[in-house]
C-alpha cells in the first residue's frame, strides 16, 4: 500500500520536460496517424447561430469580412476564415476583405487564394470580393467604416481605385453592408467592431476568435451584441462539419462547380490531437491531486 | 459648506441641464449616456479628493501584491540579481500601459533605495522613451542619479511572441530575482509567467486584460486582478489626493451596483406583468429571437 | 520648466479629446478622429526609429566588448540586416520596390512565409505546453477558489473538444461523486469510511438518477455543462470584470488629465 502511495506522489511531481514530452506526442500522433483517432465532432449553439445568421443572407447581399489575426494565431483561425468564405462564395454573397492587423492582409490573400485553388467556386476579383488595404489605426479604421469608407480607403489592396471598382458601387459606410464578420486574435477585434461600429448602427456581427478571447468576447455574445462566435479550433472544425454538410447537399448550384470534390478542412482533423491533449492534461491534473493529498496525510 | 454645495451638486446639475437643454445644437448626438456616466463619476472622485486632501482618513484594504512589491526589490538586492520589469506589449494609448510606467516609477523609486539592478525590456519604442524618462525621474527623486544607467530600459521587437522570446531569453539567462508583469498583455502572458516561475522568480503581475488574468493568477505569487492595476499606483503613492480618487471610484460601483439591481428588478417585475415599463427600452440591445 | 509644459500639454491635450466626443464642431471632431490619431502614428514612427538605434547600439556594444552571450547578439544583428536588406535593396521579384512586400516571388515575402510564419506559429504553440504544465502545477483542491477554478477547468477542458461527447451520463455522474469525496475528503477521520461511502455513493446514485429519470438533464452532459459555465458563470465574471475595468481606467485617466497621477511624468 505505502509502495502504491509512493507511486501517485511521485506521479504528481513529474519533471516539467516529461510533461512537454507527452504532451508533444498526444499531439504528434493524432496528428501524424490520423486514422487511429477519430472521433465525431458536435456542433454547438454559438457556432450554430454564426452558421444560420450567415445561412440566412441572401445571393448579393454585402458581407464584410474583417482579419485580425496574424501568424501566430493563423493555425485557429485561417481555418474558421477559409470555411467562412466557402459558405459565404456558395451563396454568392458580395465578399469584402478588410485588414485591421499588418499581418491580416496577407491572411486574407491567403485566406482568399485557397478558397480560388480549391476550385469549387469560379469567383473573381472585382465582381465577387473586393480587399481593401491595411491602414493603421485600428479603432479609428472601425470607426470610419461605419460614418465614411471612403475617407479611409480610396483604393483597393491593387491600388485600383474604388470609384472604378463596380462591387463598390453604394458601400459608403457600415449601415450599407447586411453583415460584418469579424476574425479576431487581439485587438483591435470583435469588441472594437461592437463598440464603434456594429451596436451604433445597428449592423449583425458575427465573429470567430481563439479560444482565450471568447471570455472578453462572451457578454457580447450573451447580450447578442454580436450574433454567435466560432470559439477558438474547436468552433473553426464545428463551422467547417456544417459547411462541409452544407456544400454536399447543395443540389443544382449554379454557384458550386461540379465535379469538383469537397475537403473537410484542416481544423476538423486537428481536433483529434486537441481531445487527447486535453484528456492528458485531465490525467495530470487528477494525478497532481492525489499526489497533493496523499503529501497532506502524509505530513499530517 | 456652501462652497461644496456649489461644486458637487450646483456645478454638475448645471452642466447635465445645459447639455440637455441648450438650444443651439453644440453637442453631438447619441453620447448622452457617457456624458452623464462620465460628469457624474468625475464629480464624485472629485469630491472624495476633496474630502481626503482635507484631512479625513481614508481606509484601503491591504492588498497582498502592492505590499509585496517592496519584499520583491528587497529579495532582489539580497540575492544580488536583477529586478525584472516587463510593461506590456502595448503602446502609449492604451490605458494599461500608462498604469504600468507610473507603477514602474514607484518600482525604479525602490530600486534605486535599494540599490537593486533593473532591468525593463520594453516592446515599444515610444514606451522605452518614456520609460527612460521615468526610471531616470525616479533615480534622481531618491538621490541616486549616478545609480541609473541607460541601457537599464532597451528595446527588444514590436512583435508579440518575438518579444516574449527575447524576455524569456532574459529571464533564463540573468535569472531575476523578482519579476513585475505590469501593463497590457495577449497570449504570450502565459509563456512569460511559467518562465519565470521555473527560474524561481517572486513574481508580481497586474494587468486590464481580464482574459489573461487567469494565467497571471495560477502562475504569478501575487496578482493586481481588474481595477486594483489601475488603483496601485495611487496606493503606491500614499497621497491623500490619490486615495481619495479610490474611494470615489468605489462610490461609483456602488452606483453601478445599486443600477443593475434596478434594472434587474424592474425587467424582472415587467416580465412577470406587474408594471407596464420595459426599462430594457432605455437601452440599446440586439437580442436575436 | 520642462515638467511645466508636459503637465500642461498632459492636460490641454487630455481635455481637448474629451471634449471632441461630445462637442458638434466639425474642425475639433475633425482633429481628434484624424489629426490626433495621425500625429501619434507620426511621432510613433520617428520613435521606431530611436527603437531601431537603441537595439543595433545594445548589440553591437555587447559583440564589440565581448560582453556575455555576445554571440546571440550575433544572430540578432545578422536577422535584423538580412531583413533590412530584402526589405530596402534586394527585391527577387519583377515588381517595383515597395509592393514587392507581398508578391510571391520577393525574398522578403519567402522570408515571411518561410522563417517568420512558422516561428510565430510555433511560439504560440508553445502556450500548450505550459498550460499543462502550468496546470499540473496550479490546479489543486487547497481551498475553495483554488477547487472552483480546477472544476471549471477540467469541465471546460473536456466539454470543449469532442472527446467530452463520448462521456455517457453515468460517467459525467461518477465524476460529480469524486470530486465531492475529493473535497469533502479532509473532513473523514477514517480513511476506510470515506472509501465505503465514496464507492456506495458512486454505486447507488446512477440507479437514483435512472429511477428519477433525470438522465437526460444538461448537467450530465458534459459538452452541455460547459457551455453553462461559458455561458452564465464566466459572463458573469467577465462582466463584473469588465466593469471594475472600466472603472479604474476612467479614474485613472481623471488623475492623468488632471495632473494628479504624475509619476509618469517622473514626479
Amino acid at each position: 500500500m505505502d509502495k502504491l502511495k509512493n507511486i501517485f506522489i511521485r506521479l504528481g511531481q513529474l519533471d516539467r520536460r516529461l510533461i512537454f514530452f507527452l504532451i508533444a506526442l498526444s499531439v504528434l500522433v493524432p496528428l501524424l496517424k490520423p486514422g487511429w483517432v477519430n472521433i465525431p465532432i458536435k456542433t454547438t449553439s454559438n457556432s450554430e447561430i454564426v452558421f444560420e445568421q450567415l445561412n440566412n443572407l441572401n445571393k448579393g447581399d454585402k458581407v464584410l469580412v474583417s482579419f485580425a489575426y496574424g501568424a501566430s494565431t493563423k493555425p485557429e483561425i485561417h481555418p474558421m476564415s477559409i470555411a467562412v468564405l466557402q459558405h459565404l462564395f456558395s451563396k454568392g454573397i458580395k465578399v469584402y476583405t478588410v485588414p485591421l492587423w499588418p499581418e491580416g492582409l496577407m491572411m486574407a490573400k491567403y485566406a482568399l487564394e485557397e478558397v480560388i485553388a480549391s476550385n469549387l467556386f469560379d469567383i473573381r476579383e472585382h465582381a465577387d470580393y473586393v480587399s481593401l488595404p491595411y491602414k493603421a489605426g485600428g479603432e479609428i479604421i472601425i470607426r470610419g467604416i461605419a460614418t465614411d469608407i471612403r475617407s479611409i480607403f480610396t483604393q483597393d489592396v491593387n491600388n485600383i481605385l474604388l470609384k472604378d471598382i463596380p462591387m463598390m458601387d453604394g458601400v459608403h459606410k457600415v449601415t450599407d453592408f447586411d453583415f460584418i464578420f469579424d476574425l479576431s486574435a487581439g485587438v483591435p477585434g470583435n469588441a472594437e467592431w461592437v463598440q464603434f461600429a456594429c451596436d451604433e448602427h445597428n449592423v449583425p456581427l458575427s465573429s470567430g476568435c481563439t479560444s482565450i478571447m471568447v471570455t472578453d468576447a462572451i457578454p457580447y455574445v450573451e447580450s447578442g451584441q454580436i450574433r454567435g462566435i466560432l470559439a477558438g479550433m474547436p468552433g473553426a472544425a464545428e463551422y467547417e462539419q456544417m459547411v462541409f454538410k452544407y456544400l454536399n447537399d447543395l443540389s443544382d448550384s449554379e454557384i458550386l462547380n461540379e465535379n469538383t470534390p469537397i475537403v473537410p478542412g484542416k481544423a476538423t482533423s486537428r481536433m483529434s490531437a486537441q481531445s487527447i491533449a486535453h484528456l492528458l492534461m485531465v490525467i495530470f491534473i487528477i494525478l497532481g491531486n492525489i499526489s497533493y493529498y496523499l503529501t497532506q496525510r502524509r505530513n499530517d | 459648506m456652501m462652497n461644496k454645495y456649489i461644486k458637487y451638486i450646483f456645478i454638475p446639475s448645471f452642466i447635465l441641464l445645459f447639455y440637455f437643454f441648450f438650444p443651439l445644437q453644440i453637442f453631438l448626438i447619441g453620447n448622452e449616456t457617457t456624458f452623464i456616466c462620465i460628469i457624474l463619476l468625475c464629480f464624485v472622485v472629485e469630491y472624495f479628493i476633496d474630502k481626503a486632501k482635507s484631512g479625513e482618513k481614508i481606509y484601503m484594504r491591504p492588498i497582498a501584491a502592492i505590499k509585496a512589491m517592496e519584499e520583491a526589490v528587497g529579495r532582489a538586492t539580497e540575492m544580488g540579481t536583477p529586478v525584472l520589469y516587463v510593461p506590456g506589449i502595448s503602446s502609449l494609448d492604451q490605458i494599461d500601459t500608462i498604469a504600468g510606467l507610473t507603477i514602474l516609477g514607484h518600482v525604479a523609486g525602490m530600486t534605486a533605495e535599494y540599490e537593486a539592478n533593473l532591468h525593463v525590456p520594453v516592446c515599444v519604442p515610444i514606451v522605452m522613451e518614456t520609460a527612460k524618462e521615468t526610471c531616470k525621474e525616479a533615480y534622481l527623486k531618491k538621490g541616486r542619479p549616478d545609480l541609473y544607467r541607460d541601457d537599464m530600459v532597451h528595446y527588444v521587437t514590436d512583435d508579440q511572441f518575438a518579444y516574449a522570446a527575447g524576455v524569456n531569453g532574459i529571464m533564463l539567462r540573468e535569472k531575476p530575482a523578482a519579476i513585475f508583469f505590469q501593463g497590457k498583455f495577449y497570449a504570450e502572458s502565459l509563456l512569460l509567467a511559467e518562465t519565470g516561475n521555473s527560474i524561481g522568480a517572486i513574481q508580481i503581475a497586474g494587468t486590464g486584460s481580464s482574459s489573461q488574468i487567469p494565467f497571471f493568477v495560477t502562475a504569478c505569487d501575487y496578482t493586481l486582478i481588474g481595477e486594483e492595476f489601475y488603483a496601485a499606483s495611487a496606493y503606491l503613492s500614499g497621497s491623500p489626493e490619490m486615495l481619495g480618487s479610490i474611494k470615489g471610484q468605489d462610490y461609483v460601483k456602488v452606483g453601478c451596483i445599486i443600477l443593475i439591481i434596478t434594472v434587474f428588478t424592474c425587467s424582472l417585475l415587467n416580465g412577470y406583468g406587474y408594471i407596464s415599463f420595459d426599462i430594457l427600452s432605455l437601452f440599446r440591445i440586439n437580442v436575436i429571437r | 520648466m520642462k515638467r511645466q509644459i508636459a503637465y500642461f500639454l498632459v492636460i490641454f491635450i487630455g481635455f481637448l479629446v474629451l471634449l471632441g466626443h461630445f462637442i458638434n464642431y466639425p474642425p475639433l471632431n475633425n482633429f481628434i478622429d484624424n489629426d490626433a490619431t495621425q500625429w501619434f502614428d507620426i511621432i510613433s514612427g520617428f520613435a521606431a526609429f530611436l527603437g531601431v538605434m537603441n537595439l543595433l547600439q545594445l548589440h553591437l556594444n555587447k559583440v564589440a566588448n565581448k560582453r556575455s552571450n555576445w554571440r546571440f547578439s550575433i544572430i540578432t544583428l545578422s536577422g535584423f540586416i538580412v531583413m533590412i536588406i530584402f526589405g530596402f535593396i534586394y527585391n527577387g521579384s519583377n515588381v517595383v520596390m515597395g509592393p514587392h512586400l507581398k508578391e510571391e516571388g520577393s525574398a522578403f515575402y519567402w522570408m515571411f512565409q518561410n522563417i517568420y510564419l512558422p516561428l510565430g506559429a510555433t511560439m504560440f504553440a508553445l502556450l500548450a505546453f505550459f498550460v499543462a504544465s502550468a496546470s499540473y502545477r496550479a490546479f489543486k483542491i487547497r481551498n475553495f477558489e483554488a477547487t472552483l477554478l480546477l472544476i471549471s477547468g477540467i469541465f471546460l477542458m473536456i466539454g470543449r473538444v469532442p472527446i467530452g461527447q463520448l462521456i455517457p451520463w453515468w460517467m459525467a455522474l461518477e465524476i460529480y461523486v469524486c470530486l465531492l469525496f475529493a473535497i469533502i475528503a479532509s473532513r473523514f477521520k477514517e480513511k476506510k469510511t470515506m472509501l465505503y461511502s465514496m464507492i456506495g455513493t458512486m454505486l447507488f446514485m446512477p440507479f437514483l438518477i435512472l429511477f428519477l429519470n433525470l438522465s437526460d438533464l444538461g448537467v450530465f452532459k458534459i459538452p452541455e455543462f460547459q457551455e453553462w459555465i461559458m455561458a452564465v458563470p464566466a459572463t458573469a465574471g467577465s462582466r463584473a470584470i469588465m466593469i471594475g475595468i472600466a472603472l479604474g481606467t476612467i479614474a485613472q485617466s481623471y488623475r492623468i488629465i488632471t495632473g494628479r497621477e504624475r509619476s509618469i511624468l517622473g514626479d
